[in-house]
């Protein structure tokens, strides 16, 4: 459509971002009035502020502003300015706002140019803020200066000639600048700590003629304020010496007069300031730094003149608390805030942790959400029957969605305070001036306008927790909206809508379209869940890889689907085109970002968490009114985590990172935690929904009854190869950790201390994952293996004459037999789970046998079988067999797969066909482990009690997955394997194939990483941890696949753990939760305090 | 340390279902330790007698063979005046697969064909070769004055 317009180049890109039904002239105006900056000019379209936007003669961008202003500063010889003669053409002009900003600039470039000295009343360069433009016209004549306190001061002379009398009027001026530091600073910014702040603010007589200067003390803030046009000062001389020596005190009495530039709301473009509607980007990140310090000083100064006028707010929000006043938000002094921003820098490795107890108590609030709402019933198009909790959930969403916005206008903000105008002395209030102002003191904002708590986010963050059905509760919603909308239609229209689904006329096509963003792994899922909940009512589509243009044409041809699921991953590439290079306007009209969607859901949200990355960024440029975030973590490691949510919600006001700072992560990184706690329960409470499976619903009884979960830790030990390789590692370990110690340089060896950790975990794992694979591999060595194998059984199950055939034919017969004993091995006397048959036909258990060839070679005598003694034996003479129950056409199907998939297998069935057994026999070259071993233990066990058993094994290596596949195929079993080489598509037929009761495969071999998040893995009911993790959460939410809703069994978990190896000292770190997970990313000094602590403990 | 499953498994077999002639009970105190009582093989010097022994099972064991002593005095070319005994399985023949039960089978068996070639009391393996009546006369006299109740 754009191609059709005929659309300035100019106005191009914005025409693209904004869509193809805003008017050329919209955009034109846009473009004047956001001086050709698109980020603004979408923030204008979006906060709708362009409409009552004036346009500026087309001349009148920033540059010649500055220019008047400077020319007014440099004119303005004269100390008082009334702020009535300010050029009023620019007033209310919201696209001005940025030179509020600019406005330190502005001055020290006119500064520069005309070398004079500053007159402490700045040129208000016209900023007002386009909420309270029209009311603040009115007033603002007769209205500015308005006198806000006065305060005594004691100012030192400067000594000379002046003499000066108590009773006279004085000017404040700020100090000549050295025109050398000027420049310097020009390059480097306010952040340049070695540029000393120029505090000084002189005072003068009424005729220019300096007295004196202010103390530091005062002269600090009073110049910022200066600097910002903030307030004006006059004074007026109590006391003072009848002869001014230099340095001589004088008393003076200092007047407050706030400017209308005080009252002006700070630029909306930029995420630190005060703006309310501050929501759409982060996009000038490292640009703001300036900013960011500007409105630090600022934010000191304001801070300061409250503190020193001695004025108390008449009401605060009861939410926050009273400040205290005494305990300063900000750095008292500009040099410290200095100092703070490049901390800032650090703040997002450097925050700590939130402890799982705090987790808790932020959480308890958010549970008790949404009791409040009666259940509601989802329509009759959807087909899931939800449980009373997921009702609530869907009555709670449906109401956040529709949320007005009346009841935010009786209460405070909470970060407002109400300040009353002082009468100054002989003045009289005029009775239709304002009496009251509002003070934030987080942002240094006023206004004489009352600040409402609105929450204007409609929307909020589903964080259930996982497998209580989020997924199920939103399509609910979409449900519910479908409705909504129908209910909208007249009877006709619903009508033809459901005679005419897929005409063009449908009214769906204006029904709104849910744009569900989720990982790449859980597309499918979702829109499987999509098409099931609702028998067809809904249509769903995947906006993905190649299908992505194909979509976008049906959008266009047929109405947009009731839900359009992406991946982050879609989102950020169309983002970044948006962003990016500028290409043909066709390509760049077509994209997801685009779609005007009508609700956004962010799955798994907490992929979002920092707010830096572009992903973060691309969500949170999307335009919906509507805004969804569904993750079962909200708050991962670290507050802030918490804060991109909230940010891409657009709740007010924490969406701002400037108050989320101040309000949040500051006070809790110090000591004031329980009240950022506080704060941040009562952001939480309206935003969050979150029950967990011990939630009690009215009655006390559990929302959700899941199988009953046992989770063993089942500890091993390493045979004697496995532990001689251990022990070499871990001495060589320990040699250079300790060594590492001893020079003290053990921080900058993480790397390759982590290296050896690992190694040392791959070993408890399986030898080969260390020492190398190319020897021993077993599927390399099969190759010769099949062939004499064959030769064995044929000689075997032939009809030879031999005497020890017939015993072999035998054995095989009795292995044949369908008996519930298993035979006993005639060494151990256990049951002969893996046994092997020796070249003689005995059979024992391979670890008695391999004990037995172990010991006679320690004594330099060759194998033989422990019961006839017939030898020699070595090792890849073992015969492995397995029997199983072949059942029914399932498991026959699986045997031929295998077989043909395997050469190394032989597969002996009773010809006669009388017994359902079959013996799967493979030459034992595998080198196994005491991992592997007690695995296939557990999965013969299981699959001897019930063959149908689906297994999930999690290992953070896929080298041991690799290592597990080839023992599952030795022991017929059929398994799947989920990693991250897996393509989409491959990834869901797995999925697929695990859940199908037809499928043959009862395992699922997954590594950690690619199996943590979203996967439903309910058709297993036992899970295998090869490997412990530094992070139990991680392994928690790894079994947690399996148990959730949906689970029907018993979930059987078990962890192997290798005993006295540094798997061992992992457990112990991860119950002390002093989490060396987050350490691989090693920055922090404190961190790394407790990191080695652990290193010390690992190395014992 | 526990006791492994197969000590377990091989005491209760051996007192439910006894090798003929040969009796074995472990200690209360100590499983690994049995008293042994073996009556002397008919057509053999021993016959009539009752001969103790004592038999302990080592840590490694099955993996290495149970120490079997005779506590009764026997006039036996294969067993010494200690009473300890020259058996190939007890020995280097031990293989994990062979028990209590076929170890104490093996020596009843070794009562009734001794094997002077082989001796460990070289004495009496000598007597036995010079004049294997005489040497059968004393065995016997032995079992009547040390092996009876």
């Amino acid at each position: 459509m754009a191609a059709i317009r005929n659309i300035p180049t100019h106005l191009a890109e914005l025409a693209d971002i904004l869509g193809p039904d805003v008017d050329v002239a919209i955009l034109e105006k846009l473009n004047v009035i956001s001086d050709g900056n698109l980020n603004r000019a979408i923030n204008h379209f979006y906060e709708g502020t362009y409409n009552n936007a004036t346009i500026p003669p087309p001349r009148l961008t920033q540059a010649p502003a500055l220019t008047a202003t400077s020319s007014a500063v440099h004119t303005s010889t004269k100390a008082w300015i009334p702020s009535s003669q300010k050029p009023s053409s620019t007033i209310g002009d919201p696209e001005e706002h940025p030179l509020t900003r600019k406005v330190g600039a502005a001055v020290q470039s006119a500064r520069q140019k005309s070398g004079t000295t500053l007159q402490f009343v700045k040129q208000e360069s016209g900023t007002t803020s386009q909420s309270a433009a029209g009311k603040k016209r009115k007033i603002q004549d007769s209205f500015f200066p308005k006198y806000l306190g006065e305060i005594t001061i004691i100012a030192y002379a400067l000594g000379g000639m002046v003499k000066a009398q108590a009773g006279e009027e004085v000017c404040f001026e700020r100090s000549r600048p050295n025109p050398q530091l000027q420049l310097g600073r020009k390059k480097t910014g306010w952040a340049g700590k070695a540029n000393k702040e120029n505090n000084v603010v002189r005072f003068t007589k009424e005729n220019g003629f300096e007295i004196g200067r202010l103390q530091v003390d005062t002269a600090r803030w009073v110049s910022k304020i200066m600097d910002y046009g903030l307030a004006e000062f006059r004074g007026t001389i109590i006391l003072a010496p009848p002869v001014l020596k230099t340095g001589a005190e004088i008393v003076l009495t200092m007047r407050c007069y706030l400017t209308a530039a005080a009252f002006t709301e700070i630029g909306s473009a930029s995420k630190t300031m005060g703006s309310s509607k501050s929501g759409s980007s982060f996009v000038n990140e490292a640009a703001e730094t300036e900013d960011e310090l500007d409105l630090k000083f600022r934010k000191y100064a304001m801070n300061a003149m409250f503190r020193e006028l001695a004025l108390t707010p008449i009401a605060t929000n009861t939410t926050v608390g009273p400040r205290d006043r005494n305990i300063e938000i900000f750095s008292s002094t500009p040099e410290a805030t200095s100092m703070a921003v490049n901390e800032d820098e650090e703040e997002k490795e450097g925050e700590p942790e939130v402890s799982d107890k705090e987790l808790d108590v932020l959480y308890e609030k958010a549970q008790q959400h949404g009791r409040e709402f009666a259940p509601m019933d989802p329509p009759s198009t959807m087909t899931y029957i939800l449980k009373p909790y997921q009702r609530q959930a869907l009555s709670w969403m449906y109401h956040k969605e529709r949320l007005e916005m009346t009841d935010g206008h009786k209460t405070l903000h909470p970060l407002w305070e109400v300040y009353e105008f002082k009468q100054e002395e002989g003045q009289d209030l005029k009775s239709d001036e304002p009496r009251r102002y509002y003070f934030n003191p987080y942002s240094s904002e006023m206004s004489l306008e009352f600040p409402t708590s609105d929450q204007l986010c409609r929307g909020g963050i589903l964080a259930d927790e996982m497998g209580l059905g989020k997924t199920i509760e939103i399509l609910s919603l979409v449900h519910a909206n479908m409705m909504d909308k129908a209910e909208l239609d007249t009877p006709e229209e619903a009508f033809s809508r459901l005679t005419t689904s897929n005409s063009t006329t449908s009214p769906r096509r204006t029904s709104p379209t849910t744009l569900i963003i989720c990982p790449m792994s859980l597309i499918s899922q979702w829109r499987d869940e999509t098409i099931n909940s609702s028998g067809g009512a809904l249509t769903a589509e995947v906006y993905y890889g190649g299908a992505r243009e194909r979509t976008d044409e049906s959008l266009l041809r047929r109405g947009a689907p009731d839900v359009l699921i992406t991946s982050y991953g879609v989102v950020l590439s169309e983002y970044s085109k948006l962003v990016g290079a500028r290409e043909n306007e066709q390509s760049k009209s077509k994209g997801v970002t685009n779609l005007d969607d009508i609700k956004v859901v962010l799955d798994e949200a907490h992929q979002i968490k920092s707010r830096l990355t572009k992903t973060a960024k691309a969500c949170y440029a999307l335009n919906s009114a509507r805004r969804w975030v569904v993750t079962g973590t909200p708050i991962q490691n670290k507050l802030e985590d918490l804060f991109s949510l909230v940010h891409f919600l657009r709740a007010e006001p924490w969406s701002n990172f400037s108050f989320w700072r101040t309000f949040i992560t500051i006070p809790f990184e110090s000591k004031d935690k329980d009240k950022a706690m506080r704060v941040i329960t009562s952001v939480l409470e309206p935003l969050v929904l979150r029950r967990t499976k011990a939630t009690k619903d009215e009655n006390g009884d559990p929302i959700v009854m899941l199988p009953e979960r046992t989770i063993e830790i089942e500890y091993l030990k390493f045979s004697v190869q496995e532990n001689d390789i251990y022990q070499a590692l871990f001495k060589d370990g320990k040699t250079k950790f300790n060594h590492y110690c001893r020079a003290g340089t053990v921080l900058r060896h993480y790397a390759s201390i982590f290296q050896l950790l690992m190694r040392m975990r791959q070993v408890c794992d399986h030898p080969l994952l260390v020492v190398g694979r190319g020897k021993t591999d077993g599927a390399q060595d099969l190759k010769d293996g099949p062939v004499q194998l064959e030769e064995l059984m044929a000689k075997f199950s032939g009809d030879g004459d031999q005497n020890d055939t017939s015993f072999g034919a035998s054995v095989l017969e009795n292995l044949m037999k369908s008996t519930d004993e298993t035979p006993e091995c005639p060494v151990c006397f256990e049951d002969m789970a893996d046994g092997v048959l020796m070249p003689c036909m005995h059979a024992a258990c391979r670890s008695c046998v391999l004990d037995y060839l172990q010991l006679r070679d320690d004594k330099g005598e060759s194998g033989e079988c422990p019961i006839c003694r017939q030898g020699p034996i070595t090792e890849n003479d073992l015969i492995e067999y397995t029997t199983s129950e072949a059942s029914g056409t399932k498991k026959d199907l699986a045997d031929d797969e295998r077989s043909s998939v395997s050469g190394g297998n032989v597969l002996i069935s009773d010809p006669s066909g009388k017994s359902s057994r079959v013996i799967q026999m493979r030459r034992n070259n595998f080198k196994s482990s005491a991992k592997l071993d007690a695995l296939m233990r557990h999965l013969n066990r299981d699959r001897k009690v019930d063959p149908d058993t689906k297994a999930v094994v999690f290992s953070q290596f896929t080298g041991m997955l690799d290592l597990a596949e080839s023992i599952l195929d030795r022991d017929g079993f059929q398994f799947l394997r989920l990693d991250g080489t897996l393509s989409q598509a491959s990834r869901e037929q797995t999925l697929k194939s695990f859940k199908d009761p037809e499928h043959p495969a009862t395992v699922m071999l997954i590594s950690l990483r690619a199996g943590g998040v979203g996967l439903n893995l309910t058709a297993a009911s036992r899970v295998y941890m090869l490997d412990p993790w530094w992070n139990y959460a991680i392994e928690s939410q790894a079994i947690d696949r399996v148990h959730r809703i949906g689970q029907t069994k018993p979930v059987v978990v078990k962890r192997f753990i290798i005993q006295d190896s540094v798997e061992e000292k992992i457990l112990s770190i991860q119950n002390r939760k002093n989490a060396l997970a987050s350490g691989l990313g090693m920055t922090k000094m404190e961190a790394q305090g407790a990191r080695m602590d652990d290193l010390q403990e690992i190395f014992s | 340390m526990s006791l492994p499953k197969r000590i377990i498994k091989e005491t209760e077999r051996l007192l439910a279902d006894p090798a003929p002639g040969i009796s074995a009970t472990s200690h209360e105190d100590n499983l690994r330790y049995f008293d042994v009582v073996i009556a002397g093989p008919n057509q053999s010097p021993f016959q009539g007698g009752i001969f103790k022994l004592e038999l302990f099972l080592p840590e490694e064991y099955p993996m290495s063979p149970p120490k079997v002593r005779f506590l009764t005095k026997i006039y036996h070319p294969n067993i010494d005046k200690l009473g300890r005994i020259c058996l190939d399985i007890l020995k280097d023949k031990w293989s994990p697969a062979l028990q209590i039960r076929t170890v104490l089978l093996s020596v009843q068996a070794l009562l009734s064909s001794p094997n002077p070639d082989d001796p460990l009391a070289n004495d009496v393996a000598q007597h036995w070769k010079e004049n294997e009546n005489a040497a059968i006369q004393t065995a016997q006299e032995w079992t009547r004055k040390y092996a009876t109740a």
